[in-house]
C-alpha cells in the first residue's frame, strides 16, 4: 500500500497530472502517432481480457492510455509476466533498482522488460516508448493496455457499452502443399482453447470458413475490422480472406475461396497457436500429416528464399565442452560456411549471430519470425556422457518434417558418421518458429574422435555443404 | 494524539460485559454446529496421504527408464520391497533416487527432488532444488533429452494406488521453469517412447 502511494506520488511528479485529467488532444495525437488511433478513453467503463472481466475498474491516464491490473489474465493472451531476468535488463541499472523491473514473456519473442513508473519498455536493451507507465498498487501491477496490446499481438477495442475488450488475434495464414495435399495453417497470438474454432462449408460458391471465437483481427489490421485478403491462393484455393464476423465478443472468420468444392480435415497440432487444415477432393480419404511425408511434389528454387541460419549458443553460453574446444565456436563456423553455400545458391541468408554473442532463445525465434523467414536451421553439436556418436536432426512442427529428413539425409552422407536419424523434440527454437524449422546435431563434441574431426576446417565445410544440399533438396522437392 | 491517563480508566458497564459474554458463548455454539469448511481449491495441492495403517509390507515393481551409453532409454524393472504404501509421492521419490543412483552422470550433481505434487488433470509436479536447472550442465540434445525423458517416462509409469500421472511439470524451488538445455519445458511433458531403445 505504502509502495503504491509512493509510486503515485512519484508519478504525479513525473507526469503532468492536470493534462492527464483532461481529454488532452495533444496526448491523443501522441498516442496516435505511435500506436495508431486510440479511442476516446473517457468512455471506457470496464476491461475484459479474453472474455473475462477484470474486477478492478480501469484507470485512465489522461487520453494516453488505460491502466488495468490484468497480469493474471495474460496467459489467455499467450503471455505471462515474471520477475525480470537480470540478463534482460538495460545496461547500467544498479542492483538496488532491479526490483522495479518485471518482464513480459511472449512465446516467439524476446522478453519485454518494463519498469514500474516509467513509460518505456526494453527489448534486448533497446528502449521503446510506451503511452503510459505501468504502476504498482496494492501489490498488483497495472499495465497500460493500449501500450501492451500490440506487443502481445492482441487487439484492444472499446464496445459501445464502454467495455474495453482485449482479445487474442488471428495473425497470419499460410497456404502450401505437402505431397499432393493442399495445406492451410492459421496462426494465432495465443493458444486456441478447445472447441473455439467452428468450421463451415458452402458449395455455391465453393468455400470453407473457420470461425475463431474470442479472437479479433490481427493481420497487421491495426484495429481495423474490415474484411481483407490475407493470403494468395494456390491450386484449388483462389484466395484467403478474413474479417470480423461478430463483434463484442469477437469472432474472426477466415474464408478459403475455392474454385471447386473441397473437403477439409483439421489436423491436431502440438503448438496450440497453430491451426492446420488439409484440403482434399470430396470422396478422397482425408490425408493426415503423418502419411504425407516423402513423395516429392515441388519444383521449387532456393533463389530468393529467406533462410535464417542460427548458430547455437554464444557469448557466456559456451554450449557443450569438448576436450579441446567448445560447441559455440564450431557452431558459428559451420553456420557461417552454411550461409556461404546457401548464398551461392541464391538464397537470402540471415544469421541470428555472426560473432561470439549471446542471443536468447526467444531472440532467435523472434528474429526468424519477424523477418518472415521461409526456412530456419539451427546448428549445434551434440554431447553425452557415454560414447555416443553420429548425426541427428530434430524437428517439431509437422510442416518441418520433410525438411528434417532432407537435411539429415545430406548431413549423414557428408559426415560419414553414424546416422542417428530424424527425431521430434520440443526444442524452443524449433517449437516457436512459424516456418519449417530444424535443429541439427552434426556430431558429438563429447566424443574425442568426432571432436578431432570437427576441429578440422575442411570437415566443418563438409558438414555445412551437406546441410545446404539438404535444404536445397527440400526446396526442390516440396516447395 | 493524547496520551491515555491511567486515572481516567473506567470499567465497562456491567450490562455491556454481560452482552459480550453472551455473544461469545452463542458464537462458540454456532461455530461448533457448522460443518467444516470445504477445500476451496485443490489445484496444486499435495495429494493427501490416507492414514497409514499397520505396516503391511508389499513388493512394488517400478519401471525405470534409464539412459544407456548410446543415449537411449532402457526399461528396467526394479522391485521395491518392504513398502508400506504405494502413494505416488512416495514412489516418485523412490524412483528418482534410483535414477540418480543408476545414471548419476545424466543429472546435475547435487540434484534433489524436494517434493511431489499432483493435479487432478493428471499432472505430476516435480519440485527440484536449484541444482536441477544448472545451465552449465544441460548441453547437447542427447544429454538433455535423456535426463528429461528418463524422469518423464518413469514418473508416468509409476504404479501408484492414489494417482496416475499422465504428464510431468518441472519446478525448481517451487517455481515453474521454462527451458532446460534448450528444451521447452514451460508446459508439462508427456511420456515419449521414441527415446526408448528398441530391442
Amino acid at each position: 500500500m505504502l509502495m503504491g502511494l509512493l509510486l503515485c506520488a512519484f508519478l504525479a511528479s513525473s507526469y503532468n497530472l492536470s493534462a492527464l485529467a483532461d481529454n488532452d488532444p495533444q496526448g491523443n495525437s501522441a498516442a496516435s502517432s505511435v500506436y495508431g488511433q486510440t479511442p476516446d478513453l473517457g468512455t471506457i467503463k470496464s476491461v475484459s481480457v479474453a472474455g473475462q472481466e477484470v474486477r478492478a475498474l480501469p484507470m485512465r491516464v489522461g487520453n494516453l492510455d488505460i491502466l488495468s491490473p490484468f497480469t493474471s489474465s495474460l496467459s489467455a493472451l499467450g503471455a505471462s509476466a515474471s520477475q525480470v531476468n537480470p540478463s534482460n535488463l538495460p545496461k547500467g541499472i544498479p542492483h538496488s533498482q532491479q526490483n522495479e523491473f518485471f518482464q513480459l514473456n511472449i512465446p516467439g519473442q524476446r522478453p519485454v522488460v518494463m519498469q514500474i513508473g516509467k513509460a518505456v519498455a526494453y527489448v534486448d536493451g533497446k528502449s521503446k516508448p510506451l503511452l503510459a507507465a505501468p504502476l504498482l498498487m496494492k501489490g498488483q501491477i497495472w499495465l497500460p493496455v493500449f501500450s501492451i496490446a500490440p506487443l502481445l499481438g492482441a487487439s484492444a477495442r472499446v464496445a459501445p457499452d464502454g467495455t474495453l475488450y482485449i482479445n487474442p488475434t488471428v495473425q497470419s495464414v499460410r497456404v502450401f502443399k505437402v505431397k499432393e495435399t493442399l495445406t492451410v495453417t492459421i496462426s494465432t497470438s495465443a493458444p486456441i482453447p478447445d472447441g473455439k474454432v467452428l468450421m463451415g462449408t458452402t458449395d455455391n460458391p465453393p468455400k470453407i470458413y473457420f470461425d475463431f471465437q474470442g479472437f479479433s483481427m490481427g493481420f497487421d489490421a491495426n484495429g481495423s475490422t474490415d474484411q481483407q485478403t490475407v493470403s494468395d491462393g494456390k491450386d484449388e484455393i483462389d484466395q484467403v480472406r478474413a474479417g470480423l464476423f461478430q463483434t463484442f465478443p469477437d469472432t474472426t472468420r477466415v474464408v478459403l475461396d475455392l474454385n471447386k468444392p473441397m473437403q477439409a480435415s483439421v489436423q491436431p497440432m502440438p503448438d496450440k497457436t497453430l491451426f492446420a487444415v488439409l484440403l482434399v477432393s470430396p470422396g478422397t480419404a482425408a490425408a493426415t500429416v503423418t502419411n504425407v511425408d516423402d513423395a516429392p511434389t515441388g519444383n521449387g528454387s532456393i533463389k530468393g528464399l529467406t533462410i535464417v541460419v542460427d548458430a547455437g549458443h554464444g557469448g557466456h553460453d559456451s554450449g557443450a565442452p569438448g576436450q579441446k574446444s567448445l560447441e559455440k565456436t564450431h557452431a558459428l563456423d559451420i553456420a557461417k560456411r552454411l550461409k556461404k553455400y546457401l548464398q551461392n545458391m541464391g538464397a537470402k541468408v540471415l544469421m541470428t549471430r555472426d560473432d561470439d554473442t549471446f542471443i536468447s532463445l526467444e531472440g532467435r525465434v523472434s528474429y526468424a519470425n519477424s523477418h518472415k523467414a521461409d526456412i530456419f536451421i539451427s546448428c549445434h553439436l551434440n554431447s553425452y556422457t557415454g560414447s555416443s556418436a553420429g548425426t541427428e536432426t530434430y524437428y517439431y512442427t509437422p510442416q518441418s518434417k520433410n525438411l528434417a529428413y532432407e537435411v539429415q539425409k545430406s548431413l549423414d552422407a557428408a559426415s560419414g558418421l553414424p546416422n542417428r536419424g530424424v527425431k521430434s523434440a520440443r526444442f524452443y527454437v524449433i517449437r516457436h518458429t512459424t516456418m519449417p524449422s530444424v535443429l541439427t546435431e552434426s556430431c558429438f563434441i563429447s566424443n574425442p574422435q568426432e571432436e578431432a574431426l570437427v576441429m578440422q576446417p575442411s570437415y566443418r565445410d563438409k558438414l555445412a555443404r551437406g546441410m545446404a544440399q539438404g535444404i536445397a533438396n527440400y526446396v526442390k522437392k516440396y516447395r | 494524539m493524547t496520551q491515555d491517563n491511567p486515572t481516567n480508566f473506567r470499567p465497562l458497564p456491567v450490562v455491556l460485559m454481560v452482552l459480550i459474554l453472551a455473544a461469545v458463548a452463542l458464537g462458540g455454539w454456532w461455530l461448533k454446529s457448522q460443518p467444516p469448511s470445504p477445500v476451496l481449491n485443490t489445484a496444486g495441492m499435495t495429494t493427501p496421504s490416507p492414514e497409514v495403517k499397520a505396516p503391511d509390507n508389499k513388493n512394488i515393481t517400478l519401471t525405470l527408464f534409464i539412459p544407456n551409453d548410446n543415449a537411449m532409454l532402457e526399461k528396467h524393472a526394479v522391485t521395491d520391497t518392504n513398502r508400506t504404501s504405494a502413494h505416488f509421492a512416495d514412489l516418485a521419490q523412490n524412483a528418482f533416487a534410483l535414477l540418480l543412483q543408476k545414471a548419476p552422470a545424466n543429472f546435475p550433481k547435487g540434484t534433489k527432488l524436494i517434493n511431489v505434487k499432483t493435479n487432478p488433470d493428471g499432472t505430476a509436479i516435480l519440485n527440484f532444488n536449484s541444482k536441477f536447472n544448472d545451465s552449465s550442465f544441460w548441453h547437447g540434445s542427447a544429454l538433455t533429452l535423456m535426463g528429461t525423458y528418463s524422469i518423464v517416462n518413469t514418473m508416468t509409469a509409476l504404479p501408484a494406488d492414489d494417482f496416475k500421472a499422465q504428464q510431468v511439470q518441472f519446478q525448481v524451488e517451487g517455481k515453474p521453469i521454462a527451458v532446460l538445455g534448450g528444451l521447452d519445458v514451460h508446459d508439462p511433458l508427456k511420456p515419449d517412447m521414441q527415446w526408448v531403445q528398441k530391442n
